[in-house]
């Protein structure tokens, strides 16, 4: 296709041109079109970006797939990515840190995406404008919007972000505190206690911290097997508990007096109320608990991103249009990922990924004055009970009712069957995904 | 889309066309929520996942078809089969049969729209 | 009884493995036909009917078929395969000497790894013992191109010192032994196949002769080769 070669940098696009498309202080202060060198068509709509996580990189990508002429500017806070997905590895020391951190080079240069490293702190919705800590000022014709999450720290007493950055990291979000967590996982004297408590529904990544026990329960298995692990749930239920479940009575005797994990649920009382940091207590509402290692993953909601620019209603969540993932408080804004109310996608990488399709899809169709053609959604979760156990969930999603649902009868997790290659090979796919994955995102 | 800007907007070849899109995600659509597993536009080559880029429309059609009635074994595609019509699988294949039979990262942006025209253009889309 | 067993016994067989971060390629020295030999006079006997059964729950039956003829084309179909041939890909697979690429190896790594020598022998029995099939998807060749591998098949290319494919596998592409059989497999495989050895990625055959018979045969050869072969109906 031609459309892009005619692209190639117009040297009679002048500074007020630049100054219209981009805003004023926006060419003054950086290179606009950074390393692609790819100026647009005056004409052409601009669609702004804001976070270069998988919902964001993934919308630039496949908007670029949806339409070759529209000019795309991703502004993110950070140069380098760490993805959420498999840090848990690096807990146990399976991955580095490094191996999950990614950059916007790709996006930028291959799909021709202008990137500003920056950090938003406003948005008028009404003069389509973001603006920035460094003071610049961004106009867009459609804005999306793609900030994780954030923590509530006040549902628990005695807990917060200070503490999280310190002995108690919840390591929900990669990076030093995932760091901090492998280290005291391996410092934790023989025959210790480790508390892992799970937050509240919904959350990013459901099956994420239970895949965390079932790696300390492995480490333990292995090189400190006096040890216990209690996961403390505020919940009764929880994503793919049928198969974690087996696989612990499989690999860690589960439900057995020397049980390298013990799960406390909701009605149990393993709601956490209460971290008692100097000694090393947690309060739930069963009774408390003393440990060597606490790691306490909050409650969650919508980025603080988000929040700031007004795109949460009373759920702290961000509320959309199903079949476009637009705002449904704000036109020509859209939502993607662990911020939006998705109903049955569960909030992981995957759903960020396969929303962002749908919305760069609905963006190009409104762009060009099209209405937006079917929403198809997907998610597949696989996660690891074990280094050679993989359990997983996968479903195709459609809009019915105004609600996004499970399409056909495609929603189901691991079955429990006697077949041994089973876990295995979903241990083996879920590698496979993770580098897939990554590439989908990034490259 | 209503089916009254339909009625205005357009004849009756494009209503009939329009009304089928409506019930049924584009090809392109649905292929691009295979590629976390099988690479972008399929065209992952490496992995022991299977590439879908340029497979015979055939072949992608009696794997969909066959995950989704349960008569052959899997791992996860039966689970994500089992989410389509047979419509669908039809588009996804006629769509996947389309693409470059090469790794995507030696893929140009180019190469992808020029193929994805093409798919459009001659595929199961409207 | 049976399948608990396996399972419990896969599971404790993997456990080993387990936290050694990366996963690191076992370390096994080539064959010599004298070793490979011994190896394989020492391998117990299969039994096609617990083969069937292995073939079910380790679900090698999702990637090669029913009875082993693939139904992708990304995996090989092992129907009709000689049972040395296929215990010696699982050993190689399970020892590390096949691993010429891990991203698409792994599968059959951990398999393999999961497996026993009585199973292995059992899985290799059951393809055995099922025919071999033609590749459903294969494409017709020209006229010349069938006769040009055809000619590379029965008589090679003395010019470039291309040994006659069927000298080893014979003249059914029916295989003997450790060479495989040839007839009915999927093209894509055979093509990915070739190329490893050309380039020196895969090196679990003896001697590293496949390296040298694949040395001098162009793209379009082995192409013509892969559908020739997929198409090949092997007389009894």
């Amino acid at each position: 296709m031609s459309q892009l070669e005619n692209k190639q940098f117009d040297s009679k696009i002048t500074r007020r041109d630049l100054i219209k498309l981009f805003g004023a202080t926006a060419v003054a202060g950086t290179g606009i079109f950074g390393a692609s060198q790819q100026a647009y068509a005056k004409s052409a709509a601009h669609v702004v970006v804001l976070g270069g996580g998988v919902g964001g990189a993934t919308l630039a990508k496949y908007l670029r797939f949806a339409d070759p002429d529209v000019k795309i500017t991703i502004i993110e806070q950070y140069p380098e990515y760490i993805t959420c997905l498999r840090s848990n590895d690096v807990i146990i020391g399976m991955h580095t840190l490094d191996e999950l951190t990614f950059n916007l080079d790709t996006i930028k240069n291959k799909y021709n995406v202008n990137v500003v490293i920056d950090t938003v702190i406003g948005a008028d919705f009404d003069k389509k404008t973001v603006r920035t800590a460094k003071g610049d000022t961004f106009s867009y014709d459609k804005l999306v919007v793609s900030p994780g999450i954030d923590f509530r720290f006040e549902d628990y007493e005695g807990y917060d972000a200070t503490l999280a950055e310190g002995a108690f990291p919840h390591a929900y979000k990669a990076g030093p505190q995932t760091l901090e967590l492998r280290r005291q996982l391996l410092a934790l004297p023989q025959g210790g206690t480790a508390i892992i408590a799970t937050p509240q529904n919904p959350f990013r990544c459901p099956p994420g911290p239970y895949e965390r026990a079932s790696f300390f329960a492995e480490y333990f298995k292995e090189h400190n097997p006096t040890a216990k692990l209690l996961v403390l749930d505020p919940k009764d239920r929880f994503t793919k508990d049928v198969p974690f479940k087996k696989a612990w009575e499989r690999l860690y005797g589960y439900k057995s007096d020397n049980s390298l994990i013990e799960w406390v649920s909701g009605s149990e009382g393993g709601r956490v109320l209460r971290l008692d940091a100097k000694n090393m207590t947690v309060e739930t509402e069963g009774g408390s608990y003393k440990a060597d290692l606490i790691n306490i993953i909050p409650n969650q909601r919508a980025g603080k991103l988000a929040q700031i620019i007004g795109l949460t209603d009373s759920s702290g969540w961000c509320p959309i249009q199903r079949d476009t993932m637009e705002s449904a408080l704000h036109k020509e804004v859209y939502v993607l990922g662990d911020s939006s109310i998705a109903d049955e996608m569960p909030k992981s990488g995957y759903s960020a990924n396969s929303q962002a399709k749908v919305c760069a899809q609905a963006i190009a169709d409104a762009l060009k004055g099209n209405a937006p053609g079917k929403a198809i959604y997907s998610n597949v979760c696989y996660s690891l009970a074990g280094q050679n156990y993989g359990v997983s969930i996968a479903a195709i999603y459609e809009v019915r009712d105004g609600r996004i649902v499970a399409k056909g009868k495609s929603a189901g997790v691991s079955p429990i069957t006697d077949k041994p290659a089973q876990p295995i090979l979903e241990a083996v796919y879920q590698k496979n995904w993770q580098r897939e994955f990554v590439k989908d995102v990034f490259s | 889309m209503k089916l009254r800007n339909l009625i205005l907007s357009a004849g009756f070849l494009a209503m009939a066309q329009n009304a089928s899109a409506e019930i049924m995600a584009s090809g392109s659509a649905m292929a691009w929520q295979c590629a976390p597993c099988h690479g972008t536009n399929g065209q992952e080559f490496v992995e022991a996942m299977p590439p879908l880029a340029g497979m015979p429309a055939k072949q992608f059609i009696d794997a969909m078809i066959a995950y989704r009635e349960g008569t052959r074994p899997a791992i996860i595609m039966d689970r994500v089969a089992r989410g389509f019509t047979d419509e669908e699988i039809k588009a996804m294949a006629y769509w996947f049969e389309k693409q470059p039979v090469k790794q995507w990262e030696n893929t140009s942006l180019n190469e992808a729209l020029e193929a994805d025209a093409t798919a459009r253009s001659t595929g199961g889309q409207q | 009884m049976f399948k608990q067993t396996l399972l419990a016994a896969a599971l404790i067989g993997m456990s080993g493995v387990a936290l050694a971060g990366h996963d690191a390629k076992p370390d096994a020295n080539p064959w010599s036909n004298f070793a490979l030999e011994n190896q394989l006079r020492a391998m117990p006997a299969g039994d096609v009917t617990r083969g069937q059964q292995i073939h079910e729950q380790m679900m090698c039956n999702a990637c090669h078929g029913e009875k082993g003829e693939s139904p992708s084309r990304n995996y090989a179909s092992l129907n009709g395969q000689t049972t040395d041939y296929t215990i010696k890909m699982m050993l190689d697979y399970r020892d590390g000497r096949r691993w010429e690429d891990y991203k698409q190896a792994e599968i059959m790594v951990k398999i393999a790894q999961a497996m026993d020598d009585q199973q292995i022998a059992d899985v290799a029995a059951f393809y055995a013992s099922n025919p071999v099939t033609t590749w459903s998807y294969s494409q017709a060749l020209s006229p010349e191109d069938h006769a040009h591998a055809d000619r590379l098949v029965r008589k090679g290319d003395v010019n470039r010192m291309i040994t006659p494919c069927a000298s080893c596998h014979g003249m059914h592409g029916e295989g003997n032994s450790v060479t495989p059989a040839l007839a009915g497999q999927v093209p894509e495989y055979f093509v990915r196949t070739m190329k490893a050895y050309q380039g020196h990625h895969r090196n679990n055959d003896v001697n590293a002769g496949m390296s040298q018979f694949t040395h001098d045969l162009t793209d379009a050869e082995i192409d013509a080769l892969a559908q020739y072969y997929a198409s090949l109906n092997r007389k009894p």
